[in-house]
């Protein structure tokens, strides 16, 4: 019996350590349903008399342009995420491969990428002189530029685990470089893929300097929406926690469909990297 | 046959260092450029060179030196708990089981929202009367630990990088997990037959062949908390007094006051302080990994 | 595999978007069942808008939060948009972004159609601005209309739409007769007088809500901008010949505003206190004085309906003579301005022109009251008794505005000079010295004004 409460005693206490990470986000929820003064006291108990206000979802899909912002997300979010794996992947291939002296400064400069902070100033104004400001294009490739150096990072790493045998074996059955890569290398890399799309689709869906910077409204994503509610002088919590909720769903969803991979791509990705 | 380095075509690389060269090399080569410039948004047309006045109006800011001690602290806050936590959590979660797949993906669970939503969500968290935290501190008599956590200048720091350790925890955690995984049973057999304690077989086998891991998480911690930005950014801006000034506001604030040059100059100090540091770790850490 | 896991990961998305809109939809219907008729018309009338609205025109518009995120603003310029048939497309802006924005994109010629924003304290890209020529141009007052024209070439660049805005003292008029004070108080002298009659009977004398920065600075802004007109102070501030610092008068008053803190007549919690606490005490008694604009009339009206009639607005009595003694009565607060280089120029400024109309300035006038910033538009817009109240002051005292126009000619002078007041006087709340805020103040401003080259800086 003592033995047995000893067994349960750590997922216990693992168990109320998980609610510190449950409970902001059930505060979120349940005020997000509750009417606006008692939103206002964020209290995470049940709504007042049990009554649900759904209403504060329907103001905020409909004054915060939410179909819109949602579609805007998966646009640039996916793009960018598309254009990472490939270029990052073969990049990250010949980086893997070959040696020499310029193949070290290309990836240093990546690897400088994870440490310099967004120019925004210069980036605007080659925007500008390439008319990419306000354009889907314009944000996509700037989000895959903020992509590419943890990307190329992971994937040189396991690219460099793969045997070169395989490469040379691949070439002796008449493969081309292009074919080589497509079709023997590039489905060896399905882990740190997965890594790589779950990082940079994450890094992609929530920014919010990006298109701010260097886009209109009409193609900002969900996370700007709340800016909506949140003002300087005037803020409705009920609102801001509905849009909250409305912004942190999609990601929710594709996490808890692609978690079983982020362990797997971690594992093959990022610490042989 | 081919040679064999014949068969990797450089073009392959052609996307990626095109893509990378137009919108990351040349702005930042142009900001490196800018740093030694009075450029601003009032003069946008014209600007002169100024050598090196604003680096030394930089060193002279009394809020600068105050925006590095505090990221500094934020780092090696942040890096030791988000590790220590991660690491922690990883041990008792690694086994295959239901439990643990709910432990893991509601640790993970943060890191899947936007930083500033985060902040967004603190703010209301953390406030001094209404917040959940305070409320939760007075209703089970620890009136005395219910603090103003954003707006106390004591605090206020050591609040937000808890915030930043609640969102990132599960990360170091999921490396950690992915790290444990990676090693083969055989060692643990092999232990198990020498009859080693569980604490001599963490210290001997799991540690040191998940090196790696750490490296990876350190690595990645330290640079977020260095780089750290939003943050701070959506809960007090760097106030109350500029107790929470870091790099990353005190960069955005030239920048938004318009001080281009200025702004370039702040961000290329910025960024050798983060080089400098992450390069360090990575020679430490790396040459640990070989004594293994 | 790889196929298998994109397909898996392509269709969860498209799952959760279409549960998303599934929900949206559904959800939708069954609110329309649940309610009248007039509902169910709504939706008809909102299908058609739909069908319509891909024929219609459209303008786009920059905001920032602090303007946008209220519900006035967007219900009447809605309301024009209705009126002119044109579809507009809103880019809500976190307010501290908006300037540094609204001037890069102004730079490069890439502003919206629309701008609505505040007359800004610092500089705004102004030769991006059309020139504005309807009928209302000749009808805005005189303490507003040097602020709607460009200084660089003098044309009109800005239509007023927000109010004149009264800042100044809330107070509660229930907890001021049971301690047996009179408003106006004439000087600082009086006001700790009265402060220490408040505490005697139990109530916070000032309310103080410095965690959201824009509000704390409103106590100094109604109080010591006269302080600084005097003799030729703003002349010499603005060449560097003398900083703020070094002025006694400028350091007594920030002084004088301290002290309510070290007297323990504000609240303790002010540095975390919210606007929204703040009007909650000063309508429920908590508190007997709270510094804020004439816009709180408006809040306090709709959140505590019961309690507005007990709360008025008076002057901030922080100056140490009583010859002072002014009134806050400023600009218009919010303006509508249209960049030069939209597509659809004559469109947008055609907006304008329906903006300044009795439909829709009587819609944003009844959310947000207020004295408006025109006269003899031919008809009137609800003003609030906080208005009345500041304006019956104004007949005996002299106002800011009136203050402005005989000194300087109507040229304010002193506005690009602001910078990032509001902070300083925060950080001021939070622990630094009055001569230390003050000093704050002069590095940013005067690094600004480097940055402008302005002379002497």
């Amino acid at each position: 019996m003592i033995k047995r409460m000893m067994n349960l005693l750590p997922k216990f206490i693992m168990f109320l350590f998980s609610l510190i990470y449950i409970l902001p986000i059930w505060m979120v929820f349940i005020n997000s349903i509750k009417d606006s003064a008692n939103a206002n006291m964020m209290g995470i108990g049940l709504p007042e008399k049990g009554v649900i206000h759904l209403g504060n979802y329907f103001q905020v899909i409909r004054e915060g342009g939410i179909a819109r912002a949602f579609m805007n997300g998966i646009i640039e979010a996916t793009g960018s995420v598309v254009i990472i794996i490939l270029a990052a992947s073969c990049c990250a291939f010949i980086l893997a491969r070959k040696k020499g002296k310029l193949y070290d400064i290309i990836f240093y400069s990546f690897i400088m990428g994870l440490i310099v902070p967004v120019a925004f100033i210069p980036t605007y104004l080659v925007l500008n002189a390439l008319n990419l400001l306000n354009t889907y294009a314009g944000i996509i490739l700037i989000f895959t530029t903020y992509g590419l150096p943890m990307s190329v990072f992971l994937y040189t790493g396991f690219i460099k685990s793969i045997p070169r045998e395989l490469d040379e074996a691949a070439i002796i059955d008449g493969c081309g470089s292009l074919r080589l890569f497509f079709s023997i290398i590039f489905p060896l890399l399905k882990p740190v893929t997965m890594t790589v799309f779950i990082l940079s689709f994450i890094g992609a869906w929530n920014d919010v300097m990006i298109p701010m910077f260097f886009a209109n409204g009409n193609k900002w994503a969900l996370p700007l929406t709340v800016y909506n509610f949140y003002g300087g002088y005037l803020k409705s919590w009920n609102l801001i926690f509905a849009d909250i909720i409305i912004t942190i769903t999609p990601l929710l969803i594709i996490y808890l469909f692609g978690q079983k991979y982020i362990v797997s791509g971690m594992t093959a990705g990022a610490v042989k990297g | 046959m081919k040679k064999s380095t014949e068969i990797y075509t450089k073009w392959l690389m052609l996307p990626a260092v095109l893509i990378y060269t137009i919108f990351f090399i040349i702005p930042n080569i142009s900001g490196l450029i800018l740093a030694f410039t009075d450029w601003n948004v009032y003069f946008f047309d014209d600007f002169n060179f100024n050598g090196i006045d604003n680096f030394v109006r930089l060193f002279n800011e009394k809020i600068f030196w105050n925006a590095v001690n505090n990221t500094f602290y934020f780092a090696i806050i942040t890096v030791i708990f988000k590790n220590l936590i991660g690491f922690g959590m990883a041990l008792m979660v690694t086994k295959a089981s239901k439990y643990n797949t709910y432990l893991r993906t509601v640790m993970f669970l943060p890191v899947t929202i936007s930083g500033i939503v985060v902040s967004i969500i603190f703010v209301s968290i953390y406030n001094p009367t209404t917040g959940i935290l305070n409320q939760f501190l007075n209703a089970v008599g620890l009136e005395v630990l219910a603090k103003g956590w954003l707006v106390d200048t004591k605090y206020a720091m050591t609040s937000i990088a808890a915030m930043e350790i609640w969102q990132w925890s599960g990360f170091s955690m999921v490396v950690f997990v992915a790290g444990i995984q990676s090693i083969s049973q055989d060692y643990y057999e092999a232990a198990k037959i020498d009859g080693a304690s569980r604490w001599q077989e963490l210290r001997f086998i799991t540690i040191p062949l998940m090196m790696q891991s750490f490296t990876i998480t350190f690595i990645y911690s330290i640079i977020s908390g260095l780089k750290v930005f939003a943050q701070v950014y959506g809960t007090t801006n760097g106030g109350p007094n500029n107790a929470t000034q870091v790099m990353g506001t005190f960069l955005f604030k030239s920048f938004s006051n318009g001080h281009y040059g200025y702004s370039a100059a702040v961000g290329l100090v910025f960024m050798l302080m983060v080089m400098v540091v992450a390069g360090i770790i990575l020679v430490v850490m790396r040459k640990k990994e070989v004594e293994f | 595999m790889l196929k298998k896991l994109c397909k898996n990961i392509t269709s969860s998305i498209l799952l959760g978007a279409i549960t998303l809109s599934m929900t949206a939809c559904s959800v939708d219907m069954g609110k329309n069942d649940s309610t009248s008729l007039t509902t169910t018309q709504e939706t008809n009338k909102t299908e058609e808008k739909a069908k319509e609205k891909a024929n219609k025109e459209t303008l786009t518009v920059m905001i920032g939060s602090d303007d946008g995120g209220g519900v006035a603003t967007k219900t009447a310029l809605d309301k024009a948009a209705e009126l002119l048939d044109v579809n507009l497309e809103y880019s809500i802006f976190p307010a501290d972004q908006f300037l540094n924005v609204l001037n890069t994109k102004g730079a490069t010629g890439n502003l919206d159609d629309i701008i609505f924003c505040s007359y800004s304290l610092s500089d705004l890209p102004y030769t991006e601005f059309a020139e504005l020529n309807g009928s209302w141009v000749e009808k805005i007052s005189d303490a507003t209309k040097q602020f709607t024209i460009s200084p660089a070439d003098g044309k009109t660049v800005f239509a007023p739409f927000g109010a004149e805005s009264n800042f100044g003292l809330a107070y509660n008029k229930e907890v001021l007769k049971k301690a047996g004070i009179q408003v106006p108080i004439a000087n600082y002298e009086e006001f700790i007088a009265a402060c220490e009659k408040i505490k005697a009977i139990g109530v916070t004398p000032v309310y103080v809500s410095a965690q959201e920065n824009w509000t704390a600075q409103i106590l100094l802004l109604s109080s010591f901008t006269t302080t600084l007109m005097k003799g030729d102070l703003v002349d010499q501030l603005i060449t560097n010949q003398i900083k703020p610092q070094d002025v006694p008068e400028i350091e007594k008053i920030w002084s004088n505003v301290l002290s309510l803190k070290e007297l323990g007549y504000i609240n303790e919690d002010h540095l975390s206190a919210t606007h929204d606490m703040g009007k909650k005490a000063i309508a429920n008694g908590e508190a007997a004085f709270y510094a804020v604009t004439d816009g709180a009339y408006g809040e306090i009206k709709t959140e505590y309906p019961e309690l507005i009639d007990n709360v008025g607005l008076t002057v901030t009595p922080m100056w140490d003579n009583a010859e002072d003694a002014f009134v806050m009565a400023n600009r218009s607060s919010r303006c509508i301005a249209v960049s030069k280089n939209s597509k659809n120029l004559e469109l947008a400024k055609k907006f304008v022109d329906i903006c300044i109309t009795e439909p829709v300035l009587s819609t944003y006038y009844e959310l947000s009251p207020g004295a408006s910033p025109y006269v003899n538009l031919g008809f009137d817009l609800d003003m609030s008794p906080w208005n009345s109240e500041v304006q019956g002051l104004a007949t005996t005292l002299p106002s800011y505005g009136d203050w402005c126009n005989a000194l300087y000619n109507g040229k304010p002078k002193l506005n690009p000079f602001f910078g990032d007041f509001d902070l300083r006087v925060q950080s001021m709340f939070a622990g630094q010295t009055a001569k230390g805020a003050l000093t704050e103040w002069y590095n940013k401003y005067s690094e600004d004004a480097a940055a402008k080259r302005v002379e002497g800086f």
